[in-house]
């Protein structure tokens, strides 16, 4: 599609752009300035009207020589590259200089970080988002928690409590982070590795658990298999299983918040992996086109299932494919809780303050397998797993910091940790006793009002189930 | 793929619109005529201006005042934030579309033609057909996909195929299919003001039909009910179930049938999902025989479903075997002659319909 009629705005541009190129030489008609014509090497190009359609013919040929001769000797020895190419989209300098840009910088583009390993600021007096303690003993308490309740909720599958759980070991920084440097009217587009920025915003264990287990506590309703949390009242929608499907979605919502002028913008996260989906494409492009504030955080934890980024892209990680749309990037080290708040405290500034999508890719390894349905030691050595479960361990380093500040103790930690395991095993076994979701919610919510052949079904279920009472289980309520 | 398109309706206007003859119908109070474009038009027009949350998104349906001309004028009278036109990305401007419905707007995505959002397919059923029953009714997506569907003329396969089965298989989607212009008008009303995603399958070829629309149809309040199929034509003795461009079809057929003493009652569908089971099973129940027309593939489509439930619910009625009359089973030929046999003609529908009521026809069709 001819991107020349797409806005007015770009068309008054363009217009803009050909009325300030100088008409040249005696051809006083012509509009819209000059082209360079390359004939063949060795031959000077020469200069040939734009409005000239065919000049790829010998017809042409033999008429640019004439017009060549007519034209004042100056021009003719014009440096090449004092002319610039008026073409849809902006003006662009020419040059002489036939150079490929290369598929990548010489350096790869560094990652920002403010913790080092051992929890100690890189830079003293260094210039980072500050942190206060109330804030920084909230993100470390919710880390805590968010490797306890994936734990315990790992164990409950493997135990063949729930059916199914991914557990977000290594990544716990880098999402609690990010809701932290959030207010609550920011709308996040999770895809299905961020609960921490769901506790964060107050999900409770009991609610985790209770959509885990598909119990009628549940806010989903029993409807969505586990870890597929999502809570309109805080703003988390609900994780839908196809990959990179939220992010176009994200542009579209940051656009109608745009149109309702919020101070608030989106948050949408993605793996790795999910950069190859082509909705990444129309997400980011849309984004950009459409100037809309959201943020696109890709978690890149090393691993799409099975598949190393080596085989998912060829470029510099992800940061670098957001120049190719005009958006604003950067790479920070996703276990540093500081850096990663920073990062999306200033993103978050841009996006609202520019209306302008901006990528931030975080960079934590992907310490647990992808899900209770994989076993990654078939895939990778358990020297790397161990290196980063231990070594580089975000919770740990986080709370190196913490404790150097004074805010936080050996006692807080022990407390801590027996309250939230008390918490959960509580919330489990409660989950696990409460009746499953009653039999009119099967029916429930496929159109804003059911439909009547849904009423009917129902009716004709709840006359078989009365019937044989003793053919169907015991715990779904038939209310 | 969009060069065929694009080139398909620059020649459009040039073009007769061939075959079904416009029916003229004699409504009480007709005064004025419109086109079925004229009544989409002026449908999306109304829904605009009465509600600052429905906003149009698609290819060339600002600039370009749409691919078919449905959105002509829009652009001018509301700007280019409520009319966007979109880069080409099916999947990314549904998505977009979907994500600003989970906001609270009301978009109505067209696509260039319904074989296009193949390429939008998963956003379409797992991102709105879906996602109020997902998210227990916390998200409710209240959009509208709509566009040409169904066969056009002399534009091939990937141009060519209906997909009213298809969508209309999926719960959480409301489809719906008009055939003249009171249709149009009212059902993209009721569309745009439906909270359930609705695809709206549009016909290429009748959007050049003019139609006689009475003065409560011009009303900006007038709005058809979803659900509610509509008794074209009156009969006695076969029923035939159509919807879309076949409706013209179907009540020439029965013009002809009537030659014959044949007195067959035509209902346009209008909605496809939901079925309006209950009119075509009083209607059957009353003439005792079927025949369903469709463009569509056969297998799996919208008759093999009006076939199923009339059997289950008015089996003891039925004086001959349910007859289909649908689309070949073959991706659409270009060729014209070819073209014209593998979608079901006129006389298609004659004959089923006297094998129907007993009288002896081959059943093949003829050149």
């Amino acid at each position: 599609m001819a991107s020349w009629g797409r806005r007015s705005s770009g068309m008054v541009h363009h217009i803009k752009a050909l009325s300030k190129v100088e008409l040249r030489g005696k051809a006083g008609e012509m509009k819209g300035g000059w082209w360079r014509y390359p004939v063949q090497p060795g031959v000077a190009s020469a200069l040939v009207p734009r409005s000239w359609p065919c000049v790829n013919t010998m017809a042409s040929l033999f008429l640019v020589q004439r017009f060549k001769s007519s034209l004042p000797q100056k021009q003719v020895e014009d440096d090449d590259d004092d002319q610039d190419l008026d073409f849809p989209g902006g003006k662009v300098a020419y040059t002489s200089e036939m150079e490929f840009i290369s598929g990548s910088y010489d350096k790869r583009i560094p990652c920002y970080r403010v913790l080092g390993d051992d929890g100690e600021l890189i830079k003293d007096g260094s210039d980072f988002e500050k942190v206060n303690k109330e804030l920084a003993v909230k993100m470390y308490s919710d880390m805590v928690c968010l490797q306890i309740m994936d734990t315990f909720m790992y164990e409950a599958q493997r135990q063949g409590r729930i059916s199914f759980y991914m557990t977000s070991f290594g990544e716990e920084a880098a999402t609690i982070s990010s809701a932290a440097a959030l207010t609550k009217d920011d709308i996040i587009l999770p895809q299905y590795r961020e609960p921490g920025a769901l506790l964060w915003r107050g999900f409770t264990l009991q609610e985790f658990v209770n959509q885990c287990f598909g119990n009628k506590d549940d806010g989903g309703k029993g409807r969505q298999m586990p870890i597929h949390y999502g809570s309109r009242k805080h703003n988390f929608v609900t994780v839908s299983s196809p990959i990179a499907t939220q992010l176009p979605q994200a542009a579209g919502m940051a656009y109608s918040l745009k149109m309702d002028k919020k101070d608030s913008c989106v948050v949408a996260f993605i793996g790795d992996g999910g950069t190859s989906e082509g909705d990444f494409h129309a997400g980011l492009n849309f984004a950009a086109v459409m100037e809309a504030p959201v943020i696109f955080v890709c978690r890149n934890n090393g691993w799409a299932i099975s598949t190393p980024t080596s085989d998912q892209f060829r470029s510099d990680g992800v940061v670098v494919k957001g120049q190719a749309y005009g958006i604003p990037s950067i790479r920070v080290d996703g276990t540093d809780a500081l850096a990663v708040y920073g990062a999306i405290r200033a993103a978050r500034s841009m996006a609202i303050n520019e209306q302008r999508p901006v990528l931030v890719e975080s960079l934590a390894y992907r310490v647990g397998h992808h899900s209770t349905s994989d076993d990654s030691t078939k895939y990778r050595s358990l020297n790397e797993i161990e290196h980063w479960k231990t070594d580089r361990d975000p919770v740990n380093k986080f709370r190196k910091w913490v404790e150097l500040n004074g805010w936080w103790s050996e006692r807080d930690e022990a407390d801590l940790r027996s309250s939230i395991k008390k918490q959960l095993l509580k919330a489990i076994q409660v989950a696990e006793g409460t009746e499953k979701p009653p039999l009119t919610e099967l029916f429930t919510d496929v159109y804003d009002l059911p439909p009547s052949n849904l009423v009917e079904q129902e009716k004709l279920l709840r006359q078989t189930v009365n019937k044989y009472l003793h053919d169907f289980p015991s715990d779904v309520s038939l209310h | 793929m969009l060069a065929i398109a694009r080139q398909r309706m620059l020649g459009q206007s040039f073009k007769k619109i061939l075959p079904a003859v416009s029916v003229l119908r004699s409504y009480s109070s007709a005064a004025k005529q419109i086109t079925v474009r004229e009544a989409l038009n002026s449908a999306l027009d109304e829904e605009m201006s009465a509600d600052p949350k429905v906003f149009l998104m698609g290819e060339e349906v600002g600039e370009y005042q749409g691919a078919y001309k449905i959105t002509k004028g829009l652009l001018e009278k509301y700007g280019p934030e409520r009319v966007l036109d979109t880069p080409i990305t099916e999947a990314g401007f549904t998505g977009i579309g979907v994500g600003a419905a989970y906001y609270g707007l009301k978009p109505v995505v067209e696509f260039m033609t319904f074989n296009f959002s193949m390429q939008a397919i998963d956003h379409i059923i797992n991102s709105a057909a879906k996602s109020n029953y997902m998210s227990a009714g916390q998200i409710s997506v209240p959009i509208v996909f709509r566009g040409p569907n169904g066969a056009a003329a002399g534009v091939g396969a990937q141009h060519s195929q209906c997909y009213a089965a298809w969508y209309a298989s999926c719960p959480g989607l409301k489809v719906l299919s008009p055939y003249n212009s009171e249709d149009a008008r009212g059902l993209l009303k009721a569309a745009i003001r439906d909270p359930d995603p609705v695809v709206f399958l549009e016909n290429e070829l009748l959007y050049g039909e003019s139609f006689p629309v009475s003065d409560e149809v011009l009303d900006s309040s007038f709005c058809l009910p979803i659900g509610k199929a509509k008794i074209e034509r009156e009969g006695k003795d076969v029923t035939i179930t159509a919807f879309s461009k076949m409706v013209g079809y179907a009540l020439k057929a029965a013009e002809m049938l009537e030659r014959d003493g044949i007195y067959a009652e035509v209902i346009n569908l209008r909605s496809i999902r939901p079925l309006d089971r209950s009119t075509i099973n009083t209607s059957v129940r009353k003439t005792n025989r079927l025949i369903t027309v469709e463009e569509g593939f056969p297998q799996h489509g919208v008759g093999a479903e009006i076939c199923a439930s009339v059997v289950e619910e008015s089996f003891s009625y039925l004086d001959a075997p349910v007859e289909r009359i649908a689309g070949a089973d073959v991706p659409m030929p270009y060729a014209a002659n070819l073209e014209r046999m593998a979608v079901p003609q006129v006389e298609d529908i004659v004959r089923a319909a006297k094998r129907a009521c007993y009288r002896s026809v081959p059943l093949a069709a003829t050149a």
